[in-house]
């Protein structure tokens, strides 16, 4: 008897585990674990931004970041008549909306060999802004170097 | 004995599975549309355009509602009128037509979760700039 019952309950537990282990229905779809953690891609595309801003206004410019990564923005140069080319601008990153581009990361530099701004940001589009900050007595020639995945 | 006892596991595993407790329907969820409009001035051989964010896929209407030089109404000026996502200094377009002014939808499109822009541009004949009037929706 003692036998037959220890039997028994072997196949009970057999069974309950076989059914758990398939599953109760909901978790129908295997799911591949993810990364705890996502990898920045590097910012392989640069775009070249340039213009000439007229005294008092800005300017910008959108792109597209294709995966989650690295974003740079380098004000690399400014000129013209009566623009000293150490003069500083805002410059900043955001993402177009309306006829802006709503800036969340600004900056107030001298043009650099090096990015002054730098971010990481999911996929999606992005913009690029520079402005006078109330410097500028004639139009300027500027150029941005903007690099991202 | 042994009957009992199966029965008596197969209940506990199915009672294990839990998480189907009965819930009550949720309500439908209403969306909500959202019209904006955009106005300015278009330039011979210029480009106008507005970018907006899309939180989900959704269908998108848009209407030129007003041309006019001046103060006199544009009635025979027809210009670019399209659907993109801004890139560079402007509106990359995707989708466009070449229409006047009219009380009627003259673009339906959709488009996908993200930022997109609208835009109206001169198409080459325009010889004076023209202020220009438009409404978009979208879910």
């Amino acid at each position: 008897m003692h036998t037959t019952v220890l039997r028994t309950l072997r196949a009970a537990s057999l069974f309950a585990a076989i059914f758990l282990a398939t599953g109760c229905g909901d978790d129908d779809a295997v799911t591949t674990p993810t990364s705890p953690t996502q990898t920045a891609a590097d910012a392989s595309i640069v775009d070249t931004f340039e213009g000439r801003l007229p005294v008092g206004t800005e300017s910008f410019y959108s792109f597209t970041v294709n995966e989650y990564g690295t974003v740079t923005v380098q004000f690399e140069s400014i000129g013209g008549s009566f623009v000293p080319s150490t003069l500083m601008m805002g410059i900043g990153l955001g993402q177009p909306a309306g006829t802006d581009c709503v800036t969340t990361t600004t900056l107030n530099t001298a043009p650099g060999t090096a990015p002054q701004v730098t971010g990481v940001y999911e996929a999606g589009v992005y913009c690029a802004k520079i402005w006078d900050l109330g410097n500028l007595y004639a139009p300027a020639d500027f150029r941005l170097l903007i690099a991202h995945p | 004995m042994t009957r009992l006892v199966l029965l008596v596991a197969a209940m506990a595993t199915l009672a294990a599975c839990g998480g189907d407790t009965a819930t009550s329907p949720s309500p439908i969820e209403s969306k909500t549309m959202t019209e904006q409009s955009f106005s300015g001035t278009l330039d011979p051989h210029g480009q106008r355009f507005y970018s907006f964010t899309a939180t989900e896929g959704t269908s998108l209407i848009v209407l030129l509602g007003s041309l006019s030089t001046g103060s006199a109404p544009a009635t025979s000026v027809r210009i670019g009128l399209g659907v993109g996502t801004p890139a560079g200094t402007g509106c990359a377009v995707r989708e466009s037509v070449v229409t006047a002014a009219a009380l009627t939808a003259q673009l339906r499109t959709s488009v996908a979760k993200g930022i997109h822009c609208v835009t109206v541009y001169d198409t080459g004949t325009l010889t004076e700039s023209v202020s220009f009037a438009l409404r978009f929706s979208y879910y």
